[in-house]
């Protein structure tokens, strides 16, 4: 009797790992123990039946006891692929789980960068829609957009009492239009401008640049001006149209120890001009601190005139006309009298103008004195003539006021070697290698061809 | 008789068949039900899963005869059998002993 059926009936299909020999092994060694036992029942009852019946009743259902066998065989595989089919699922759903987490964060970053970004593009959008509208008017006119165009106007200058209007040419001298950074160099030419115009310097660069205006007169201004990129930017300048009216200051000399002038004093008048007839708009126009020396005789006739070599307009701020000097009205003009005397052949005694306030006071300039611009350690740093403190007039010229300056003995020179210096060149302490003035006031008086040695005026008469 | 009895021998039934001599499955039920006056009837459901678990715990080991025309597995105790046999019958020993003195004293064996 086959009892094959009976015992594999409820065996698993085939396991991967299940042993080759494990199936066959269990069905034989069962086939065996119902095949002895149906064998010894049928010695009792014939009946195969009957016998394969009570067989089956002692035994067992063969299938379940097979299936046992095969599975206490099998249960540490199949334990072992349980678990690493739970490990593989818990490891499976952490992932999911964790991919899920992150999907939520990298999600909600997302979006925070996405509304970032939105914020940031509609920032850029607007600064560049506002870029463009500013740089629309450059790009038809072919300039590129970070460059500036620079227009200079000169405008007539307003009713003022100084000045009358404008009827001459006006000169707008931009010669230093200063890169950023190289300050000094010129980037421009000279550039004349009449009341009323106005001159295109183009596109620039955006960045700082310096005007270097000069109007007649000499009258001069520096203006840093400040370019931003994408913008058309305009200036106007009011200049001086033309000189002021000059005003004549009368100066009489008088010694503090009575003594009168003699023939071969000769006086020398220090100005110190600095003035400052107009304010314009948009920037405050000033003449150059300049000098102008002025030697007059005895009997006030004037000698000699001089600027500095850098004010070539100097006759044009002080001239002498008629013996009388004239200066041009303004708000400072300073003066320092100097009386040359010779005493006698080896010495020499200089007065000097005690300082004295002039109108207005309150607009002195403290702490300026002539000597520090003439008597500064001349000759060789070899400080000679130097008299210290404010020695200086400062004040506001107004019509026809004339000026009396008391001249007073303040030093007196008694050596040999200086002395004969002075006799031979009685101006020669007065040079200023250093400050320009060499040469313009070193020619001795009355020794001929006094009055050429001006370098810059030029002299007078 | 009651199988809760015998819960626990089941191990210690089978290593004493085969102490002596290798048997296979039927052969060791006879011979319990031999040995035991018929009052115990090992269970083929009780037996296989007995002998192949003693086979794992290397106690016992397996080898395959030929027997008309059928494949027959014997089994025969290992070292390890015999020395775990040793302790079981000890252990038992011992239980019975116990057994024995409380039913003795009731019944007036002891």
């Amino acid at each position: 009797m086959d009892w094959h059926d009976e015992i594999t009936a409820k065996l698993p299909p085939h396991h991967e790992e299940e042993p080759p020999t494990l199936r066959e092994e269990i069905i034989c060694e069962l086939r065996d123990h119902l095949e002895a036992s149906f064998r010894r029942e049928l010695l009792i009852c014939v009946d195969a039946d009957l016998a394969r019946q009570r067989v089956l009743e002692n035994f067992g259902n063969p299938a379940d006891i097979a299936l046992n066998l095969w599975y206490e065989a099998m249960k540490g595989k199949l334990m072992n692929n349980k678990i690493s089919l739970a490990l593989t699922a818990f490891v499976t759903i952490f992932c999911v789980c964790m991919i899920g987490v992150m999907w939520s964060v990298m999600s909600a970053q997302a979006d925070m960068n996405r509304t970032q970004v939105e914020a940031m593009m509609a920032q850029t959008q607007m600064m560049m829609e506002q870029f463009k509208s500013n740089s629309n008017q450059k790009e038809e006119s072919g300039i590129a957009s970070d460059w500036a165009e620079l227009t200079v106007s000169a405008l007539p200058l307003e009713s003022s009492e100084t000045v009358t209007p404008p009827k001459i040419e006006i000169r707008l001298i931009s010669n230093s239009i200063i890169s950023p950074g190289n300050f000094g160099s010129s980037i421009s030419d000279f550039i004349k401008l009449q009341p009323g115009e106005s001159h295109n310097f183009g596109a620039l660069p955006a960045g700082q640049y310096q005007f270097s205006l000069t109007g007649p007169a000499g009258f001069g201004a520096n203006r840093q001006i400040l370019l931003g990129p994408g913008r058309e930017q305009n200036y106007e300048f009011e200049i001086l149209s033309e000189l002021p009216e000059q005003l004549p200051l009368e100066i009489q000399f008088t010694t503090a120890d009575g003594q009168s002038l003699r023939d071969d004093d000769q006086v020398l008048i220090l100005f110190v001009v600095d003035v400052d007839p107009i304010e314009s708009k948009t920037d405050q126009w000033y003449r150059s601190t300049d000098i102008v020396v002025l030697t007059v005789d005895s009997n006030g006739n004037v000698l000699e005139m001089s600027g500095g070599k850098d004010t070539p307009s100097i006759d044009e701020v002080a001239s002498v006309k008629n013996q009388k000097f004239y200066c041009l009205p303004g708000k400072y003009a300073l003066a320092q009298i100097c009386l040359h005397r010779t005493l006698q052949k080896n010495s020499v005694t200089k007065y000097y103008s005690d300082p004295v306030s002039y109108e207005p006071p309150e607009t002195s300039t403290q702490g300026f004195s002539i000597y520090d611009q003439l008597f500064y350690k001349p000759m060789g740093g070899i400080e000679q003539n130097f008299i210290a403190g404010p020695n200086s007039y400062i004040g506001r010229f107004s019509k026809d006021k004339s000026l009396t300056i008391d001249l007073t003995p303040v030093l007196e020179l008694d050596e040999t070697m200086e002395a004969d210096r002075l006799v031979q060149y009685p101006w020669s302490d007065l040079e200023m290698p250093n400050m320009g003035y060499g040469g313009g006031l070193g020619t001795p008086p009355g020794n001929g061809g006094q009055f050429g040695g001006s370098n810059s005026g030029g002299g007078f008469f | 008789m009651d199988p809760t009895l015998i819960s626990g021998t089941l191990e210690l039934m089978i290593l004493e068949v085969l102490a002596n001599s290798p048997s296979y499955g039927y052969e060791i039920t006879q011979s319990v039900k031999i040995r035991s006056g018929e009052r115990f009837l090992l269970k083929e459901g009780s037996l296989y899963p007995g002998l192949h678990r003693l086979e794992r715990k290397k106690m016992l080991e397996s080898f395959w005869q030929q027997v008309d025309g059928r494949k027959r597995k014997y089994y025969r105790i290992t070292a390890l059998g015999q020395k775990e046999l040793a302790q079981k019958r000890k252990t038992w020993s011992e239980f019975s002993a116990g057994i024995q003195g409380i039913l003795g004293a009731n019944c007036g064996l002891a």
